[in-house]
């Protein structure tokens, strides 16, 4: 699968732009840029210059410094929230689909609750009650997802199991975790794969709109929905403001959508 | 299959049509014209029960009256013609006007004053914070148009206090509960030069005039205000001329005037200094507790950069709690001058290091406050943010929590909080409403001044001047009490506020009352 | 299957915010301006019915939601928690309504022809168009939209409820993610199913291309489009808070965040239970829905 990968040009671009973006992020400190977070009032919402690539904020921070900075939050929570979401869902798609029977069943039911049950009214629920914050928004989030990958999880490998060589481990006498881990995850995996990068994406998202209605991030850290947030009230003296974070969004979206796009395709090449 | 298509699309549209229908109206610009004047809030009008306080001031002052009127030349007639003062100060008579009628019929004397009086004693709980009514012992109804008000003991702001937007306005007696208003009332019938004609709760309020006014009729006939939450939305509506008016100092940023007061077809307006912008350190709350952090924090805020960089020089930089323009605050106090070395130093005198660019610690725990503003304030969101940049230098870890009005309220009666943003009350309130309030729930300041070692001898010191008839005393005592809330540094002081307009110039004569919170429509005009 | 759902969703609403810190008596006695004293806290506690065991008050809770009496907000004792709810669910109602007629329209006329033009400029730039659609967060595509339409062409008002013009921007970019799913979906089903057999018998036969395309692929392409339709309606719904938040539509997501802003935590309550309750009647109203278009299910259901 991973040649495949490899000959698709586009998915390539993909990887490599990614790369670069987190790169960026983890290595934000050492690179010389203005402090994200150095207030000067007295040059606020100025155009682009040489000391201030893309302008200053409301509040005379760096655009350009806040932008690179908020790689951070932006996609390293993204990360840790598609983590944290496949490993539950993964942990509990695995044991259910595996040992089947009750357990199955009762884990099932609460799968459909929770999917029943609208994400965004979830969402707004959890912070509603926990409060804003960067930490309450990763929980809610992987509140609502960890369901979906469970269901997920759970069909493959029911399917998995059902192959050959599983069914000739169970009764060979094989330990199960010995076939949880060593045979079902790594067919699993690739599917995982694929899906994560899909959702990826929807995280970013999702943590960017909370963010940018004042529920996630709170001031003074710099994140590209927070920054849309206090672009938006300065639309008509600086849209230059407005189209910064947005762009980065977007192209950072799109090129995880534009991966697991590739992903999936080099899994499964009948899908068009 | 098709066929099937199609009546999905069907279904939706009629879905549509159908919601539609019990859609709210269109709130669009045909409410402009000659004789309709477009104003904006940035929430609903609510309550407009005038013994209570939750609703807006400016409908409050459209809608009531009040005995006295409070002008910049001082107190003049209003509902009474004429008043006298009894020689020992303790009894009030007026004599009322004859011509005044409630806009339900009803006749306006002083049985109905009365009545107005004793609903809002009969809710005196509620109304701590003005101390007229804590010392008001009767009120009569001499004959049908002399009140009698008898006090404990003199005051000598009652004048003033009468004249405030609220409680002390009448509303006719039949729209009472019971004789009282604390449950609520059955009706908005006041004496005032406009009627409440409709609200759509959130979208639009509007207000007619009273055309059976016992006064001089206002030149507008008709008041529309919509409901816009958002800052960038308002300045939008006005440039696009879907409103005519925004108007307080809350609700139009320092740019936004720059701007309408250069641009074709608009104008912008500044009154006098009104009120003292300033932040309220609770003195019960960790590291606050110590006098040295908080002079730390006195010096370390430039009010000067503030002033120019976020309010462009429309609000001056305050040194004292209540500029020295405002009566009996001449006191001599020396201020905190802005020095980043001098916080430092007295940060190190309290006991907190810090190593390198660290946040300051003491005994194990970093030095961590919280401010608290309004969600819906502009200027204090930016000040916070300002803020935080700052003191991160100093070794601060200052966190802003913005919520929205009702929780904002909330936490600061309740004491919840670490730093707030606070005003004083502006003319007439200053100082004796503003001190007064000090001595009860009403804002942030009884609950954050507990833990001062003096606060019972603060209130008592209150309470003596605002009954004081002689004047030494009354100047000893307010310059004891803004001594000490100086000296403990309680108040951070930021700027003078000033109250500002920016209008359509087909608006008239838009000018400022004493109180911030009112807004004299009856005085404007529309250029047809 | 519905029954227990409901009820889920009402006892997961009801331990939420349960779970809060804040005492309810002291904030209803506060919005009063009342002080709150020990004998006030205590007193309104008891009217409150706070001191009673929790699986008391979650009954007492769920019987009276069930005759719609939420209580009183907590920021204007004035206002009822339902009344809040029934002055902004039509609201949203509304937008969503408008956005679903947006989507179906925009997706199946530029689905199907773009699987009709395969492969030239036009579909190329629309799926470019649908793939960064999927990418842009929509409150930055309503922003973008409210800059240029509203203040720089000036033709529509920024925000606000009210008649048609009001609704338009709002309507539009909450459709946008959508329709981007949706005109894929429908073009790849079209392409899928203009190179399965029946197509070719069909063309061989002589029927126009027309009767082919229209009666024949598109019938069948559009089946699966109608049930993910179907399951984006609630969603559509629910996810309305962010272009309401921009576009200041005065709907039920604008009341919630409003809410958690000035921790009003029965609106929450309430919010949660309503928009649950409604996603479950919305699936099931698909599932009669599906049932009814697809006669396969049908016999065997």
């Amino acid at each position: 699968m991973l040649r495949r990968l490899l000959k698709d040009k586009s998915a390539v671009v993909c990887v490599a732009f990614i790369v670069v973006v987190m790169a960026a992020g983890l290595l934000a400190d050492t690179v010389p840029l203005n402090n994200p977070n150095k207030v000067n009032v007295l040059a606020k919402l100025q155009a682009p210059s040489f000391a201030y690539p893309l302008g200053t904020d409301h509040l005379g921070r760096c655009t350009l410094s806040r932008l690179v900075h908020g790689i951070r939050p932006t996609i390293f929570l993204s990360l840790l929230t598609m983590c944290c979401t496949i490993a539950l869902g993964s942990a509990i798609g695995l044991l259910s689909g595996y040992f089947r029977g009750r357990v199955d069943e009762v884990v099932m039911r609460v799968c459909d609750v929770m999917l029943s049950f609208p994400s965004q009214v979830m969402i707004l629920a959890v912070v509603g009650v926990l409060g804003p914050g960067m930490m309450n928004v990763v929980a809610a989030n992987i509140l609502i997802k960890w369901a979906w990958y469970g269901r997920m999880i759970r069909s493959s490998v029911i399917r998995y199991g059902e192959k050959g060589y599983v069914l000739f481990s169970k009764v060979s006498g094989t330990g199960a975790p010995y076939i949880v881990f060593r045979h079902l995850l790594p067919g699993v995996a690739s599917e995982l794969l694929v899906l994560a990068s899909l959702d990826m994406g929807w995280v970013i998202l999702n943590i960017s709109t909370l963010s940018f209605l004042g529920l996630g991030v709170q001031a003074p850290t710099a994140e590209w929905g927070a920054m849309l947030n206090e672009a938006k009230d300065v639309m008509v003296r600086a849209p230059l403001q407005m189209l910064v974070p947005g762009v980065a969004i977007m192209t950072v979206v799109a090129a995880f959508n534009m991966l697991g796009d590739s992903l999936r395709d080099a899994l499964d090449p009948k899908t068009v | 299959m098709l066929r099937r298509v199609l009546s999905c699309v069907f279904v939706c549209f009629m879905l549509l049509g159908i919601v539609f229908l019990f859609s709210p109206g269109e709130a669009s610009a045909s409410d402009r014209d000659d004789e309709t004047l477009v104003y904006v809030n940035f929430r609903d009008i609510r309550d407009l029960n005038p013994h209570l306080y939750a609703g807006e001031m400016y409908a409050q002052n459209l809608l009531y009256e009040s005995l006295v009127k409070i002008t910049e030349k001082g107190i003049e007639p209003w509902l009474a013609e004429k008043w006298d003062v009894s020689e020992d100060g303790r009894v009030y008579t007026f004599h009322l006007r004859k011509d005044v009628f409630f806009t339900d019929g009803e006749k306006f004397d002083a049985a109905a004053a009365k009545a107005n009086f004793d609903a809002v004693l009969d809710n005196i709980q509620r109304h701590g914070w003005l101390e007229m009514l804590r010392l008001m012992e009767r009120v009569e109804a001499v004959d049908d148009y002399t009140l009698k008000i008898g006090l404990k003991e003199p005051y000598f702001p009652m004048l003033v206090e009468l004249g405030v937007t609220r409680p002390m306005r009448f509303i006719s007696p039949k729209c009472m509960k019971d004789g009282v208003t604390k449950d609520g009332v059955t009706g908005l019938i006041g004496t005032g030069a406009y009627i409440l004609a409709e609200n759509t709760v959130d979208q639009k309020a509007v207000f007619v005039r009273n055309e059976r006014y016992w006064g001089e009729k206002p030149a507008i006939k008709r008041i529309v205000v919509r409901v816009i939450p958002d800052n960038q939305t308002r300045v939008l509506a006005l440039e696009k001329g879907e409103i005519d008016l925004i108007y307080g100092k809350n609700m139009v940023d320092a740019e936004s005037m720059e701007r309408f007061a250069a641009m074709n077809g608009f104008k912008a307006a500044l009154s006098e200094p009104v009120s003292t912008r300033m932040l309220l350190l609770n003195t019960t709350r960790g590291a606050l507790r110590d006098v040295n952090v908080r002079k730390a924090l006195q010096h370390a805020v430039d009010k000067s950069t503030i002033s120019e960089g976020i309010f462009h020089g429309i609000e001056s930089p305050a040194d004292f709690l209540l500029a020295t323009t405002v009566p009996y605050c001449d006191v001599g106090l020396k201020p905190y001058a802005y020095s980043m070395e001098s916080a430092a130093d007295l940060f190190r005198k309290a006991g907190w290091a810090r190593s390198g660019k660290s946040f300051l610690r003491k005994d194990g725990a970093s030095l961590e406050l919280t401010l608290l503003y309004n969600a819906n304030s502009v200027p204090e969101r930016t000040i916070a943010e300002y803020l935080q940049s700052e003191w991160a230098e100093l070794g601060v870890d200052l966190k802003i929590l913005g919520e929205e009005e009702q929780s904002y309220r909330d936490r600061q009666k309740a004491g919840d909080f670490d730093i707030v943003f606070n005003i004083s009350w502006g003319t007439p309130y200053d100082p004796q409403s503003f001190l007064g309030g000090m001595r009860t729930v009403v804002y942030g300041d009884y609950m954050a001044q507990q833990g001062l070692k003096e606060k019972a001898k603060l209130d008592e010191s209150i309470v003596k001047a605002l009954v004081s008839t002689d004047l030494e005393e009354r100047r000893a005592l307010f310059a004891y009490i803004l001594n000490l809330l100086h000296d403990e540094a309680v108040y951070i002081p930021l700027t003078y506020e000033r109250n500002r307009a920016v209008f359509n110039e087909r608006v008239r004569n838009v000018t400022f009352n004493p109180s911030q919170f009112e807004v004299p429509f009856e005085k404007m005009s529309l250029e047809k | 299957m519905l029954f227990p759902m409901l009820l889920g969703i009402s006892f997961i609403a009801f331990v939420l915010v349960n779970l809060i810190p804040a005492d309810p008596a002291e904030v209803a006695l506060r919005i009063n301006d009342i002080q709150p004293t020990e004998e006030a806290i205590a007193l309104m506690r008891e009217e409150l019915g706070l001191d009673r065991p929790f699986f008391t008050r979650y009954l007492q809770w769920l019987s009276k939601s069930t005759r719609f009496d939420f209580g009183a907000t907590f920021t204007n004792a004035n206002r009822t928690v339902a009344g809040e709810i029934a002055r902004s669910l039509p609201a949203t109602l509304e937008l969503s309504a408008a956005a679903l007629v947006i989507v179906i329209g925009s997706s199946l006329l530029l689905g199907v022809s773009c699987a009709l033009y395969r492969d030239t400029l036009f579909d190329r730039s629309v799926r470019l168009f649908v793939f960064l659609g999927t990418a842009m967060p929509n409150y930055w595509v309503g922003l973008l939209l409210m800059w240029f339409f509203a203040l720089k062409l000036d033709l529509l008002p920024t925000s606000g409820g009210g008649g048609w013009k009001n609704l338009i921007l709002p309507a539009v970019t909450l459709s946008l993610t959508y329709i981007s799913t949706y005109i894929r979906l429908i073009r790849n089903n079209m392409i899928e199913n203009m190179s399965e057999e029946y197509v070719l018998y069909a063309n061989a036969r002589g029927l126009k291309q027309r009767t082919v395309v229209f009666g024949h692929v598109l019938r069948n392409s559009l089946h699966s489009c109608v049930t993910a339709l179907g399951m984006s309606v609630p969603q559509l719904i629910a996810g309305a808070f962010v272009v309401e938040n921009v576009f200041a539509w005065p709907g039920i997501g604008r009341l919630c965040i409003s809410a958690i802003f000035n921790r009003d935590y029965p609106v929450i309550q309430a919010y949660i239970l309503v928009m649950g309750v409604l996603f479950i009647f919305c699936n099931l109203a698909v599932d009669i829905l599906h049932c009814f278009m697809d006669p396969r299910l049908r016999r065997s259901s």
